[in-house]
C-alpha cells in the first residue's frame, strides 16, 4: 500500500517505528484540531504502542492516543 | 485581576490550587455548564483575585472552552493573563502561547515543570524563551511551590506597569501575510486589535465573522488555510525552541512508556483496568465501613438525645425532628465516609495519569455504545456518587455525547445504592453465593447500560461520535494536597446537593407515613400510594410495602432501608434482617434487588440531570425510561425465575 515516495499511512508502522508526517488526509475539523495538537507536515512521529486498533504515539515531547481510524488518514514517510 | 491559562497536564490547577490554597470559589460560566473557578492571593499587602480558565490547546471558537477562555481575555477585564506552559513539552505549549500573545500583550509565561524536564534531558534557557517571546518567562515547579513568588511579584510588577512587554509577532510568510494586511485594510471596526482580528477571519473563526454582518467584502472573501496558518505557527515555534532548548542525548524508553506498554496491552489492558477497580472497591468499603458506624452511632445518639429533650413538646413535633430531619441528615452523611474515600482513591487515580489510559483502553468498547472512552470515566464516577458523575459528563465535547452518558450515568448503581445492596444481599444470601449475587448485580448494571447503549444510538442519536484524539500525560507522583482538594470538590457536591434535597424529601417521606394520623400504616397516604400500584408490583412478586420503600428510595435510596423498617414498626434497623427474611423469597429479594439497581436515580441526581441536560424533555425521559427498564427487567427475572422453579 505504499503511495507515491514512499509514503503510508500512520496504521502500518509497528511499534518503536518512526516516520514523518508528509500529508494528513482528513476532513476539515480533524485535519485543524490535529494541528493543534502539532500534527504538522514534517513533524516526526514515533508510534509508542500500537494495540489493535488504537495507537498511542509521541510526537514533540507529548504522547498522544488516536483511533485506527485517525491513523490511516496520516501519511507518513519512514526515515 | 488574574487569568490563568494553560493546556491540560500542565500543573494549571496545581498552581491554582498553590496560589489561592482553599480560598476558592466554584461556579459556572453564565449560560453555560462549564465550570468557574475563582479565588484571591494575598501577596506583599495586595489581594489579587485569580480566575482559573478552562484547559485549552488553542484559542479559536470551535470549542465552548476556547471561547470563553479567549472572551474572558478579551472582555474580562484581566490585568495580567498567566499562561502556564509545560517545560517538558514545550513545542505544544508555545502553540496556545503565540495565540495569546495575538490577543493581549499582558501575559506572563509560567514556565511549570522545570524538574520534569530537566529528568528528560532538556535544558532551556528562560532568559532567551522571555527575548524571544517579548514577554516575562518565570521558571517554577509549582507542585513544589518552587517559584510562586517570583510569579507573583511579575504579576504584580506587570499590573502597576513596571515591565513593559513587547510581545513577538510571528511572521506567516508573504502569502499569508499579504492577506492579513488586505484584511486588516477593510475592518470597519473600532478594535484594539486588527491583526488578531484579520487572523481570525482567515482562520474562519465563526465568532468573529459574526462582528462583520453587513460588510460585504468580509462575508465574502474565502479562506482555506487554517491549517496552513497552524503550520506556520509550528515551523515559527520550531525555530524557537530550537534557539531555547537544548537537548541532551534521552533514553530510547521511559518509564511512562514501560508502564503504558502494560497498562494498554492489548489482551491485559481490560483485565488490569478490573483489578484497579477490584482493589479501589475493595479499598474503599474496608476503610469506611468503621468509618460509617461512627457516623450511624453518632446520629442515632443525637436522634435518642434530642427525642428526651423535646420531651415536652407534642409527639408530632419531636417525631418530625427526630424521625424526619435527624434521621434524613444521619441516613445521608453516612455515606459521606464511602464518597469521600473512593474519590481521593478516584483522584489518585486521575492525578497520577492513569485515568487518561484507562479512558483509552475502553475507547472501543465505549465506541460500540457510541461513546467516547472518556465517558467511561463518568461511568466510573457515579460508582462513587451519580451526582459528579453526571456533572463530570461535561468532560465531553459533543452534545449528542453528553446527553448519552446523562442518561446512561444513573445505571450505575451508586455508593447508597450498592451500600442497601449488601444489606439486602447479606439478609438472603450466604457466604460466596452472595459475593456472586453482588456481582451479578454488577453485571447486570452494565449489561443495560450496553443494551441501552446501542438501543440509544440506533434510535436516538444518529452520527458518529467523535474521533478519538486525547493526550496522554507522563505518569508522575500526584500530591496530597491535590488529591484531597480535588476529592473535597466531589464529595462537596454530594454533601451540599444531598444533604438540601434529600433532607427536604425526607420530611416528605416522614409526613406521608404518618398522616393522616392514627391509623395503621397501610392506610397512611404513602400506604395508600403503595396498594394503589399493588397490581404492577405483583408482576413482580412485589407487594405494596416494597413498593412504598422503593417509591421513596426516589427521595433518597439509603431510605429505602428506613422505610421498611418503619412499615415493619421495628425500632432498629438489625431487626429487619430477620423480618425480611420471612417477608420476602429469595427470588424477590434478587428480583428486588435487580430492580433497586436501576430504577430512578435519586431525586438530587434527577436535578443535577436536569440542570447538565438543560431540558425537561430529556429529564423526563431519562426518569421514565429507566423505570419503565426496571419494571420490564424485574416482570422477567421474576417469571422467567418461577418458571425455572425458583421461589
Amino acid at each position: 500500500m505504499n503511495g507515491a515516495n514512499g509514503a503510508r499511512p500512520l496504521v502500518m508502522l509497528k511499534s518503536g517505528q518512526e516516520g514523518k508526517i508528509v500529508s494528513i488526509k482528513a476532513g476539515y475539523g480533524l485535519t485543524r484540531r490535529l494541528a493543534e495538537l502539532g500534527f504538522n507536515l514534517n513533524t516526526k512521529v514515533k508510534v509508542i504502542n500500537n494495540i489493535n486498533g488504537h495507537f498511542i504515539v509521541r510526537l514533540r515531547d507529548t504522547r498522544i492516543a488516536i483511533s485506527r481510524g485517525i491513523a490511516m488518514k496520516i501519511l507518513v514517510k519512514e526515515n | 485581576m488574574v487569568a490563568l491559562e494553560g493546556n491540560p497536564n500542565t500543573g494549571k490547577s496545581t498552581l491554582f490550587n498553590a496560589l489561592t490554597g482553599m480560598k476558592q470559589h466554584v461556579g459556572n460560566w453564565p449560560g453555560v455548564t462549564v465550570e468557574k473557578k475563582e479565588g484571591t492571593c494575598k501577596f506583599k499587602g495586595k489581594t489579587l483575585k485569580i480566575v482559573d480558565l478552562p484547559g485549552t490547546y488553542s484559542l479559536t471558537a470551535y470549542s465552548l472552552e476556547e471561547i470563553i477562555a479567549r472572551n474572558f481575555i478579551i472582555k474580562g477585564n484581566c490585568d495580567v493573563v498567566v499562561d502556564v506552559v509545560n517545560a517538558s513539552n514545550l513545542e505544544r505549549n508555545l502553540y496556545l502561547a503565540l495565540q495569546t500573545l495575538e490577543l493581549t500583550p499582558n501575559v506572563v509565561i509560567a514556565l511549570n515543570m522545570m524538574d520534569v524536564a530537566r529528568a528528560r534531558g532538556l535544558e532551556i534557557n528562560v532568559q532567551k524563551l522571555s527575548e524571544r517571546l517579548g514577554v516575562p518567562v518565570v521558571p517554577m515547579e509549582a507542585d513544589k511551590q518552587k517559584g510562586i513568588e517570583d510569579l507573583l511579584s511579575t504579576i504584580l510588577a506587570m499590573r502597576e506597569g513596571k515591565i513593559k512587554t513587547n510581545p513577538v509577532k510571528i511572521n506567516y510568510g508573504n502569502k499569508i501575510e499579504s492577506k492579513i494586511y488586505a484584511l486588516e485594510k477593510v475592518i470597519n471596526i473600532n478594535y484594539p486589535n486588527r491583526r488578531w482580528l484579520a487572523i481570525k477571519l482567515l482562520e474562519n473563526d465563526s465568532e468573529v465573522q459574526k462582528m462583520f454582518k453587513g460588510n460585504k467584502e468580509i462575508e465574502n472573501w474565502q479562506e482555506d488555510i487554517e491549517t496552513e496558518i497552524a503550520n506556520r505557527r509550528y515551523d515559527f515555534i520550531d525555530e524557537i525552541v530550537k534557539e531555547v532548548v537544548k537537548r541532551t542525548e534521552r533514553k530510547p524508553e521511559d518509564l511512562t512508556d514501560k508502564i503504558d506498554r502494560i497498562v494498554t496491552h492489548k489482551l491485559f489492558g481490560i483485565p488490569i483496568l478490573f483489578g484497579i477497580y477490584a482493589v479501589i472497591f475493595g479499598i474503599t468499603f474496608t476503610l469506611s465501613t468503621p468509618l460509617m458506624d461512627v457516623v450511624d452511632g453518632f446520629f442515632g445518639w443525637l436522634g435518642d438525645v434530642v427525642r428526651v429533650s423535646l420531651g415536652r413538646y407534642p409527639e408530632w413535633f419531636s417525631g418530625l425532628v427526630v424521625d424526619g430531619i435527624i434521621t434524613g441528615v444521619g441516613g445521608v452523611m453516612v455515606f459521606f465516609p464511602v464518597i469521600a474515600i473512593f474519590f481521593a482513591l478516584y483522584s489518585l487515580l486521575e492525578d497520577s495519569g492513569y485515568l487518561a489510559r484507562a479512558a483509552f483502553v475502553m475507547d472501543k468498547v465505549m465506541h460500540t455504545i457510541g461513546l467516547h472512552g472518556k465517558g467511561f470515566l463518568t461511568l466510573f464516577m457515579a460508582y462513587g456518587c451519580n451526582i459528579p458523575g453526571i456533572m463530570g459528563t461535561r468532560i465531553l465535547e459533543s452534545r449528542m455525547d453528553r446527553i448519552m452518558a446523562i442518561l446512561l450515568n444513573p445505571l450505575i448503581p451508586c455508593a447508597a445504592r450498592l451500600g442497601v445492596i449488601s444489606f439486602v444481599t447479606a439478609v438472603f444470601f450466604k457466604s460466596y453465593f452472595a459475593t456472586f449475587v453482588m456481582l451479578s448485580i454488577l453485571l447486570w448494571s452494565l449489561t443495560l447500560i450496553y443494551a441501552m447503549g446501542r438501543l440509544f444510538k440506533k434510535f436516538l442519536f444518529h452520527g458518529e461520535s467523535p474521533y478519538f484524539v486525547m493526550e496522554l500525560p507522563p505518569y508522575h507522583k500526584p500530591t496530597i494536597s491535590g488529591i484531597l482538594i480535588h476529592s473535597w470538590e466531589r464529595s462537596k457536591i454530594f454533601l451540599i446537593k444531598a444533604g438540601t434535597i434529600i433532607v427536604f424529601f425526607s420530611i416528605v417521606i416522614w409526613i406521608l407515613s404518618n398522616y393522616p394520623s392514627g391509623v395503621g400504616i397501610e392506610h397512611t397516604y404513602a400506604g395508600q400510594i403503595g396498594r394503589l400500584l399493588e397490581p404492577l408490583g405483583a408482576l413482580m412478586g412485589f407487594d405494596w410495602k416494597i413498593l412504598i420503600s422503593l417509591i421513596f428510595g426516589f427521595a433518597a435510596k439509603e431510605a429505602v432501608i428506613s422505610t421498611l423498617t418503619v412499615i415493619y414498626g421495628l425500632e432498629y434497623e438489625e431487626a429487619l434482617a430477620t423480618i425480611l427474611g420471612n417477608a420476602m423469597t429469595p427470588l424477590v429479594a434478587y428480583t428486588f434487588l435487580v430492580v433497586f439497581a436501576i430504577y430512578s436515580p435519586c431525586i438530587a441526581a434527577v436535578a443535577i440531570q436536569k440542570r447538565e441536560l438543560g431540558s425537561w424533555k430529556w429529564t423526563i425521559f431519562a426518569v421514565a425510561y429507566t423505570l419503565m427498564l426496571s419494571f420490564v427487567v424485574g416482570v422477567l427475572i421474576y417469571n422467567i425465575g418461577r418458571f425455572l422453579g425458583f421461589s
